[in-house]
């Protein structure tokens, strides 16, 4: 697997102007973007305005992003207000009740946020893991691969014995608790809000 | 902290398991325009950018419960030392900068520019309303030049 450099990395390139690196943060979050959107009823349509207003505010804020670790928190939060403020457009000139002039549609904010903190979690994760030494993160692919592949399986493919695989996977997991991916996510836990 | 996240080995690894399995496939065309929202990056310093403080639409619940009786959607983009207020209109964008001073307004779209206008003394503005998606307007006054955030209409 191709490392492609870390957040922070990224954001500064991106940042002097590097298109490439933009397209790998574009590559990293849309699937963020994409589910956060999942959670609200958006038309095929809707979702592409949410996205690229998005991207388009990105575009213009990435320089002020202090903390680059906190880009999946800011992503999270601007995509679901894009897509209330969608909805809410949309919304007025259809779904609102005439008989009570209630909303049709009302999200559940508590689950919304559930749903929104472990999506955050998982984005952290697959970053964490982009972060890790080859070695590490190649046991931990195989790990996941699915059928499963016994152990004698990647003993051959990776070239270690089958008793180390254990402890390599203790050590790899180890390792990704103390990647700045997910330590971001635990520094970023009061920093929920859209800032400028 | 992140150990109690994660009680054991196990849970994180299933966790992991999940997040790579991922969320499924992205639709090109969402992928490609945010690649092409690069284009866009605002490389010219003197530019002030005026950021969306208020959107009728986000902010006041009457008028999305009461929506029969709800003038025109209203949005404000805040600058350091100017404000420019926008109606949108079924037809027409109303404008309007303050403190009140003319200035050339042009209306872009991801897709390029798709109107211009001259505001008056009192900075009224009028435009054609583009059609739906992201638009922001550019303002040249006599001291400043001026973009706004991008908000979809």
């Amino acid at each position: 697997m191709h490392n492609p450099g870390t957040v922070p990395e990224l954001v500064a390139a991106a940042v002097q102007g590097d298109q490439e690196a933009w397209n790998q943060i574009v590559a990293r979050y849309m699937p963020l973007v994409s589910s956060v959107m999942s959670k609200y009823r958006l038309t095929a349509e809707d979702a592409q305005d949410v996205s690229q207003t998005l991207w388009l505010r990105l575009v213009e804020h990435l320089s002020e992003i202090r903390e680059p670790r906190a880009l999946p928190a800011w992503i999270v939060t601007t995509t679901r207000n894009e897509a209330l403020r969608v909805l809410a457009t949309r919304q007025r000139c259809v779904l609102v009740d005439p008989q009570t002039g209630s909303d049709l549609e009302t999200p559940d904010h508590c689950e919304l946020d559930d749903e929104l903190l472990r999506e955050e979690r998982q984005q952290a994760l697959r970053d964490g893991l982009a972060e890790l030494k080859p070695h590490h993160r190649e046991l931990l692919v195989l790990l996941m691969t699915d059928p499963p592949m016994s152990y004698e399986q990647i003993s051959q493919q990776l070239g270690i014995s089958v008793g180390s695989i254990g402890p390599t996977r203790a050590r790899a997991l180890e390792q990704l608790r103390s990647t700045s991916a997910l330590k971001g996510l635990l520094t970023t836990r009061n920093d929920y809000e859209y800032r400028r | 902290m992140t150990g109690a996240r994660w009680s054991g080995d196990d849970a994180l690894f299933q966790e992991l398991k999940e997040a790579v399995s991922g969320p499924g496939e992205v639709a090109d065309r969402m992928l490609d325009a945010a690649k092409a929202a690069f284009t866009w990056r605002t490389v010219d310093t003197e530019l002030e950018l005026l950021a969306l403080a208020y959107d009728s639409a986000l902010h006041d619940e009457a008028l999305v419960r009461g929506a029969a009786l709800a003038g025109p959607r209203v949005l404000i983009f805040e600058g350091e030392s100017i404000s420019l207020g926008v109606e949108v209109g079924t037809q027409v964008l109303t404008g309007q900068l303050v403190p009140a001073q003319p200035g050339h307004v042009t209306l872009m779209t991801p897709h390029g520019w798709v109107g211009e206008t001259e505001g008056d003394d009192a900075g009224f503005f009028l435009l054609a309303r583009p059609s739906p998606g992201p638009v922001r307007l550019r303002c040249h006054t006599a001291d400043s030049e001026l973009i706004t955030d991008w908000v979809p209409l």
